[in-house]
């Protein structure tokens, strides 16, 4: 056996966890950190890129290095570090390296009327989270500041440049910057870029997942207390790290995402293929959004704090579970920030129908992890493969209720991944980028034996039921869309 | 004005001086023993609280006993508080919620609970009832559609399901009734409570034949219509004492709770009226029998003869408010008043407070409440305002109809109080009705409206509208402000949309 050993660090929305792995994929040292969002104002959704992304790096990093002293492992044992990022978000950075801005993630919602004139100006179709309207938007604030800035990155760049003191972004990332890098993913496209009033020069050169952006220098030695000289792999997305990570390989390999937001991310490559050829990332790929439940990092927190009395996720759970399927007729159309999917519908508003005097908190939160299921039932209609696996990850996705009704509702039988997916797939990358392994398919299966809780499998009986009740919510979605269609229009 | 008062009691004339009358109003929960001087003003008030019971899902019940026992209670606390206007009562008068249905014996005790209003068990002989008579045959004589609240089919349910008890019963009657003939020994009613009970032609004027053939019942067992401010009886020797009370008192027939409408003076068209509690309602004065083509509005004869009282509620109102009040986590129910300071919205979240089924403008019983035009910036604050403003909006929507039908528009609501009277509230409802509300001097208009029948009915005044003129004074009135009117508007138009989006999947079945 290798004493060697792989470093994953995920710089997520929440937090930053940092996982070490040894060569059979068993986590030797494991630490997690919370750093949340903030919201300086209405709509913003913002890090800090320095007290949020690096110093949360460091704070999981020096942890788990605290861990394997404990174990009597040398810290020369690591033998490569990968990054793994929330995403479409960014950063600017002066001559000095300090931030210029807040570090603007994908919820921000102040950037709305920048993200129309780059699709005017562009011609692409964008989602509404890309980085450039942010640039843009920045722009405006600020004018000059982006073009002044030294250095443009997102989390992954960000924490990579720390370490080795070299800029960079990976293809999966600059992908959803929103139509400013080449087709090909190997630079970027400067014509686009001036048409929105930038230039290219600051922006970072784009980096395949498992090519070595350089050494952990002295600098980040002191800082992190890593050995000087261990090499960092450009890294990725923390999603694309998670199916990496979770075993997910595959075409027709699924990912339900149990969160404040819920989505359903299904894999429409071979990612082996796709990390040997940056031109097949795109929007779309390496795996596809099929589905965008409540739409946004904090609908369900919403609902939760402010329609709920605050009741804590852990009762309001208990609660649904003593629920019938159905939720005796209470009924939510989750779209409290729009849809996405299958068409843009910015007027869709959310809504809770079927309310009765006995209903109680219980019913509207059961009503809510229904709708999750109702959303993805609709979007698994109208995929155009059938799905080879379903994982299910995320916080909400330790409910056992919540999953339980994802599987009734949709008769899927799920995996339940535990966290840290995205770490251990960043991990995997600095691995592949080494050398020890060629290809995900190298890595024996016990590398993802740790990241499997159990599986849910749907009931037969329940399933009947959610039928029915499945066709009522369509109505009943059908009859709320016309409402909010028609309010819109009332109001503009 | 007397301040003496001459009454022929068995043993020969009594003078009472500074007269006074009692009035007892049995509510849903409550039962209220008011004492009022002659001239209108309320001298002193006791109430004492019932139980309900729920023995079923479908079943609400209660005990004749327990309202008798509530009343006692009453009177006793009164004759601690004010003995001496105890011993002047010179007439007493007797109200009750409607629609209940009391199966007397003949021993005069109430055989079983009575059926009250809420009771769903007759729904299938509501169904079977409107079936036999026509839908629109039965909203022409009664003034209102069929529906398992109606004592109608409650007795047509007791026939097919109760027949031992159906069999031995003397008389059937509705709670006020019950109540009185307790008092009196009198089998009596008068055209509010036999239109309560759907058995009764309100044009004609009598017992409806077609509806009696229908329950099955003969009019011998139900009671003899009279007007409401005839004397029915006088107050026997056992329960004047247990009233403490003078015996040979004499007792008016009185008149349903909807006799509240003369507690807040409403005796002309041009008015309409607000009740707000737990359920709400709106009502106004018509000069003639009209008929709602939608048949969600109700019609009952005003305890003023030749004028008839055209009305719709709304099942949830007080109800809706504090479901909402309690799911969004604000303990006591003053604290989310707070949320009224903010002006209507006119966009943002839209409640429909159809908790408990919808019945007016549409009959809709299998509607449920809403929340519509959710978005990221709801708040606590947010959504309890919108379910004021929607039962508001409801009470708005029943306003609209009955100016429709009526022909007539309101030119003020007199709000029949009650605890809505938090100025925010009032204000809020003032501007959703876009018109002033009116507030009574008096805290318990109902029993008010019971005095004024009573006053009028025993001599205090010539006439009944001359009692109303006297003792149903009115204070303060609410301006609607300008500004919330307009934004209450476009929040109205935002409701409507949202009912007319959820009408059609209202009659679909979830499970």
């Amino acid at each position: 056996m290798n004493d060697e050993l792989w470093l994953g660090i995920d710089i997520g929305t929440q937090g930053v966890r940092a996982a070490v792995y040894d060569d059979e994929g068993r986590s030797v040292a494991t630490s997690a950190v919370e750093r949340p969002p903030h919201a300086p104002e209405s709509g913003a959704m913002v890090h800090d890129a320095e007290d949020d992304w690096w110093s949360g790096a460091v704070e999981a990093v020096s942890e788990v290095l605290v861990g394997l002293d404990a174990a009597g492992i040398r810290r020369t044992s690591i033998a490569g570090i990968g990054v793994s990022g929330l995403f479409p978000a960014v950063v600017l950075l002066d001559g000095a390296g300090r931030p210029l801005s807040d570090a603007v993630l994908y919820g921000d919602a102040r950037a709305q009327a920048a993200a129309a004139e780059v699709t005017r100006r562009l011609g692409v179709r964008l989602k509404g989270d890309e980085v450039s309207p942010r640039l843009v938007w920045l722009q405006e604030w600020r004018p000059g500041l982006v073009n002044r800035a030294r250095h443009v990155l997102g989390p992954t760049g960000y924490v990579g440049w720390r370490l080795t003191g070299r800029p960079s972004i990976d293809p999966h990332s600059a992908a959803r910057w929103g139509g400013i890098a080449t087709p090909g993913l190997d630079g970027w496209d400067t014509a686009a870029l001036a048409a929105i009033g930038l230039n290219a020069s600051n922006l970072p050169p784009i980096v395949g997942p498992t090519e070595v952006i350089g050494p952990v220098t002295e600098e980040a030695r002191l800082v992190t207390g890593l050995p000087a000289g261990i090499p960092v792999v450009a890294g990725t997305t923390d999603s694309l790290a998670g199916f990496i990570g979770d075993g997910l390989h595959n075409q027709g390999d699924a990912i339900v995402y149990y969160g404040s937001s819920g989505t359903l991310l299904v894999c429409s490559d071979d990612l082996d293929a796709v990390l040997r050829d940056r031109r097949r990332f795109g929007p779309d790929s390496p795996y596809r959004l099929a589905a965008y439940a409540v739409n946004s990092g904090v609908a369900l927190e919403r609902l939760r704090a402010e329609m709920l009395s605050g009741v804590p996720f852990e009762t309001l759970d208990v609660l649904a579970a003593a629920v019938p399927p159905g939720a005796d007729g209470v009924v939510m159309i989750p779209y409290l920030a729009g849809r996405s999917q299958p068409e843009p519908q910015p007027s869709a508003h959310g809504a809770l129908i079927g309310l009765q005097l006995h209903h109680t908190a219980g019913h509207v939160w059961r009503a809510a992890l229904e709708a999750f299921g109702f959303v993805l039932r609709d979007a698994l209609e109208r995929l155009d493969g059938p799905l080879h696996s379903v994982t299910a990850v995320g916080g909400g996705a330790r409910s056992a209720t919540w999953r339980g009704i994802v599987s009734d509702v949709t008769g899927l039988a799920q995996r339940h991944a535990r966290p840290g997916g995205s770490a251990r797939g960043a991990a995997m990358l600095a691995a592949l980028g080494v050398g020890r392994y060629g290809s995900l398919a190298g890595f024996d299966r016990c590398w993802f034996d740790d990241g499997v809780a159990e599986t849910t499998r749907p009931d037969k009986v329940r399933r009947a039921r959610y039928d029915g009740i499945y066709t009522t919510w369509r109505a009943i979605e059908a009859a709320v869309a016309a409402f909010d269609a028609d309010s819109t229009e009332r109001s503009t | 004005m007397r301040s003496a008062w001459c009454t022929q009691g068995r043993r020969g004339t009594v003078v009472i001086s500074d007269p006074t009358i009692l009035c007892l109003d049995v509510g849903l929960t409550h039962a209220k023993a008011v004492l009022f001087a002659p001239d209108g003003r309320l001298l002193a008030r006791a109430a004492h609280a019932y139980p309900t019971h729920r023995p079923a899902a479908d079943r609400v019940e209660q005990d004749a006993e327990d309202w008798w026992t509530a009343i006692v209670a009453a009177c006793a606390d009164l004759r601690r508080a004010t003995p001496s206007a105890m011993r002047a009562v010179a007439a007493v008068g007797v109200t009750a919620h409607m629609h209940a249905l009391v199966s007397v014996g003949d021993d005069g005790r109430a055989l079983g609970p009575a059926l009250v209003l809420g009771d769903r068990r007759a729904r299938a002989s509501a169904e079977a009832i409107t079936a036999e008579v026509g839908e629109r045959a039965l909203y022409r004589i009664t003034g209102a559609g069929m529906d398992a609240s109606m004592p109608a089919a409650k007795l047509r349910w007791l026939r097919d399901h109760d027949p031992e008890r159906f069999r031995a019963t003397r008389v059937f009657l509705g709670a006020k009734d019950a109540i009185r003939h307790r008092l009196t020994g009198d089998r009596l009613t008068e055209p509010v409570d036999a239109c309560a009970s759907s058995l009764y032609d309100i044009r004609a004027g009598r017992w409806s034949p077609e509806l009696l053939e229908a329950v099955g019942v003969d009019e011998s067992r139900l009671p003899q219509v009279t007007g409401p401010e005839a004397v029915a009886g006088m107050l026997g020797r056992r329960p004047a004492a247990a009233l403490g009370l003078r015996p040979d008192v004499p007792v008016v027939v009185g008149a349903g709770d909807d006799v509240e409408v003369l507690g807040g003076g409403l005796v002309a068209p041009g008015e309409a009226l607000e009740h707000l509690g737990t359920t709400g309602s709106m009502l106004a004065v018509v000069d003639a029998p009209v008929d709602d083509p939608q048949m969600a509005l109700e019609l009952y004869p005003h305890t003023l003869t030749g004028r008839w009282l055209l009305g719709g509620s709304i099942t949830a109102a007080g109800a809706a408010v504090a479901w909402a009040s309690n799911l969004l986590g604000y303990g006591d129910p003053g604290a989310s008043l707070s949320v009224l300071k903010a002006p209507p919205m006119g966009s943002g979240a839209v409640f429909l407070p159809g908790l408990a089924g919808e019945r007016c403008p549409d009959r809709l019983p299998e509607a449920c409440g809403a929340w519509v035009g959710l978005d990221l910036g709801m708040t606590r604050g947010s959504l309890m305002a919108a379910a004021y403003d929607g039962v508001a909006m409801a009470l708005r929507r029943i306003l609209d109809a009955l100016e429709r039908v009526a022909g007539r528009q309101a030119r003020v609501v007199v709000s029949a109080g009650g605890s809505d009277l938090d100025p925010r509230w009032l204000a809020r409802r003032a501007a959703v009705y876009g018109r002033p509300l009116v507030l009574l001097e008096c805290p318990e208009p109902t029993a008010l409206g019971l005095a004024v029948v009573v006053a009028g009915g025993v001599g205090f005044y010539p006439d009944v509208p001359a009692a109303v003129k006297a003792m149903a004074r009115r204070t303060q009135v609410v301006e609607p402000d300008p500004l919330a009117v307009e934004s209450a508007d476009a929040g109205r138009q935002r409701a409507a949309a949202a009912s007319a989006a959820l009408r059609p999947i209202w009659s679909r079945s979830s499970t």
